[in-house]
């Protein structure tokens, strides 16, 4: 079995309202393998968002560790701790997930343009994400013109265009309706299949923890079930083995987000 | 990074247009302000060099320090004629200068009489239109007197009647001297009115026994030629003769100060009317990164570091500066194109402009472009400007994204 991708060591964060010092996060531990579909379930306040933060280095734990890609997150500068995320760490937040003033395209494009890829290579990285998500025909649309579900895709095409390793998705699906979130679970469920990536969802919705093959439950601040642990890790690492490497120009992704567009939109 | 930060500058158009029309009209009313200033000063230190008696005066060593009746040039017609042939020199002009008091019957006024060629002396200074009643020195009389207006008020003196001329000669003793008042000047400037008076340079030298002596040689410049370049021929020329020579400015410190000073304050009010204007950007700007806090957090979130966050909103200033200096500039440039070409008569509005008791000779103030100042106005609203977003800048890449995320909430 392969090293952990993530791995969370007695993680706790506190945080000082007014007098008072509140654990959101109480010792977690948690590893993920490359290549898992994980959900952290639990309800508002359980501490998922605060685990999600701490392993997208969007926060610092009090104390405990976090390792990602075998990179200890807990050490690194602001500046350091952006350029981590910015090369290995894909983003799909609740809401306001876009930048207002980018097109579709635009937006997909943005994490390329950080990184300095050449003109000719993100635009194809660029028309490729957008056709694994299905938004071709709307690459030219500000978020404003687009509908909740699309703004999600366009995300999501954002969070693998630069092909990181790890897509972690804060309530991707929680401004969804209920076949909305479907096709956009069908498709993040598809990028992990077809190219390994390795998706932790945060969601206390139900779709999302059916379609996922780990549920990491949490309340209070703590990690009170891990379900599927063992056999998610056996078949994400079997799954990488024949997982391509990027998503190709016509992939069941692409015809899975192809055939819920209609939906989504 | 361009791209995002000009398409946020005009998220919010109305906001956007109001800061740059407030950047835009105070840098164009600064930049109209400099070129009608730097167009009188052009005219003030001409004037100056005109009230001066020349862009470069010789006198008697230690005369400037101590300009004493008895410090003389004693052989002042060899002096003239060795300067006048000096290659750089335009015009030259011998000058007796005798502070003493002019006596009617009634009052007396303390005035610097003036002994001068007339005909030499109006390349340098054109006195003669600024006569109000007589003419200026014109006539036969042999010891013939212009005063200015008010001490002709003072003295309550008429056309034709006499005056008594009281100063120091040279061996030290008062002497008195008649003569006729066959001139009335009116310059505007209020000292030149009061204390001015000229005769010829002949009457004064006989009224006073000065033989050739002299105390002053006024020299104007080639054209081309620096009054820099002139008086450093002229100090060769003049080198073991006991003699000093001096330009304008340093004949008149003063003067060369009050223009600085007014230089200075010119500078200082665009300065503070910037300030006051920029205060107002950096409220527009704390503004934009607490509105889009939540976007800047994502923006933190997917990977932009602090340098680059703060670089955004130091693009979406600098593209603001950049259009707001040029539409100021388009302003001021307009403005200098009618001012130059119409001018701004002052005289109908009542107006003379006068520094240190010197006016200027012509009441239409007209604009004139100096680049270094333009370039200097626009390099500092462009910082200023630049500087204003600084603060709100460094805010926006402080922001903790987990933070920012949630602002809301």
């Amino acid at each position: 079995m392969n090293d952990p991708i993530i791995d969370v060591r007695d993680a706790v964060r506190a945080y000082r309202q007014g007098d008072v010092d509140v654990l959101a996060l109480r010792g977690a531990s948690l590893s993920i393998h490359p290549g898992e579909f994980t959900c952290l379930a639990g309800p508002s306040g359980s501490g998922k968002t605060t685990l999600l933060n701490l392993i997208g280095c969007l926060d610092q734990p009090t104390s405990g560790s976090v390792k990602v890609s075998g990179q200890d997150v807990t050490v690194l500068s602001r500046t350091q701790a952006a350029a981590f995320r910015l090369n290995h760490i894909g983003f799909v937040f609740q809401a306001y997930n876009l930048v207002p003033v980018l097109t579709a395209y635009e937006n997909a494009e943005f994490i390329l343009l950080l990184q300095g890829v050449p003109e000719k290579q993100r635009r194809q990285e660029v028309e490729r994400v957008l056709a694994a998500v299905g938004l071709e025909r709307e690459r030219d649309r500000k978020p404003h013109q687009l509908s909740g579900g699309q703004q999600q895709r366009v995300a999501v095409a954002r969070a693998i265009a630069s092909k990181p390793k790890i897509v972690l998705a804060d309530e991707p699906t929680a401004n969804l309706d209920s076949d909305t979130s479907a096709s956009l679970l069908d498709l993040m469920w598809s990028l992990n299949q077809e190219f390994g990536i390795t998706f932790l969802l945060s969601s206390h919705d139900a779709q999302v923890m059916q379609r996922a093959r780990r549920v990491v439950r949490m309340d209070s601040g703590r990690i009170v079930t891990d379900a599927g642990a063992a056999e998610s890790a056996a078949l994400s690492s079997a799954a990488l083995s024949s997982a391509a490497p990027s998503p190709p120009a016509q992939s069941s992704a692409q015809t899975s987000a192809s055939a819920a567009r209609s939906s989504a939109a | 990074m361009i791209k995002v930060a000009w398409r946020n500058l005009w998220r919010n158009r109305a906001r956007t247009s109001i800061s740059m029309a407030a950047i835009a009209l105070t840098f164009g009313v600064w930049l109209c302000t400099l070129s009608m200033n730097d167009y009188v000063y052009g005219q003030m230190e001409h004037a100056a060099a005109q009230h001066a008696g020349g862009a470069v005066l010789v006198q008697a060593d230690g005369y400037q320090l101590r300009p004493v009746n008895d410090r003389v040039i004693r052989d002042g017609d060899r002096s003239f004629a060795a300067l006048g042939v000096l290659p750089e020199v335009q015009t030259a002009s011998s000058r007796v200068l005798l502070s003493g008091l002019v006596s009617a019957a009634t009052a007396s006024v303390a005035v610097q009489l003036s002994g001068i060629e007339p005909g030499a002396d109006k390349a340098f200074r054109d006195l003669g239109r600024y006569v109000q009643s007589g003419s200026f020195l014109a006539g036969g009389d042999e010891a013939p007197i212009v005063l200015g207006s008010k001490a002709v008020r003072d003295l309550d003196l008429e056309l034709g009647e006499r005056v008594v001329f009281t100063a120091t000669g040279l061996d030290g003793d008062i002497q008195r001297a008649l003569f006729r008042l066959s001139g009335v000047l009116h310059t505007g400037s209020s000292d030149t009115d009061e204390t001015a008076a000229f005769t010829t340079l002949a009457a004064a030298q006989r009224a006073f026994g000065l033989g050739h002596a002299i105390h002053q040689i006024g020299l104007m410049p080639r054209e081309g030629v620096s009054r820099h370049a002139l008086v450093e021929s002229v100090r060769r020329s003049i080198g073991g003769q006991g003699l000093e020579a001096l330009t304008w400015d340093q004949a008149m410190p003063d003067l060369v100060g009050l223009i600085e000073m007014d230089k200075q304050q010119g500078a200082m009010l665009g300065v503070v009317l910037f300030l006051v204007v920029l205060i107002s950007i950096v409220n527009t700007f704390m503004m934009v990164v607490m509105e889009r806090v939540r976007e800047l957090g994502l923006l933190s979130a997917i990977g932009l570091g602090p340098g680059r966050m703060a670089g955004l909103l130091l693009y979406e200033t600098g593209l603001l500066a950049l259009i707001s200096t040029a539409v100021g500039g388009g302003i001021g440039l307009a403005v200098h194109a009618y001012v130059g070409t119409y001018g701004i008569d002052l005289a109908a509005m009542g107006e003379t402009i006068e520094i240190g008791g010197i006016a200027l000779t012509d009441s239409v103030i007209r604009s004139k472009i100096d680049p270094a100042s333009w370039l200097g106005a626009t390099l500092s609203v462009f910082l200023m400007v630049l500087l204003s977003a600084a603060y709100p800048a460094f805010k926006a890449s402080r922001l903790a994204p987990a933070r920012a995320m949630r602002f809301y909430e």
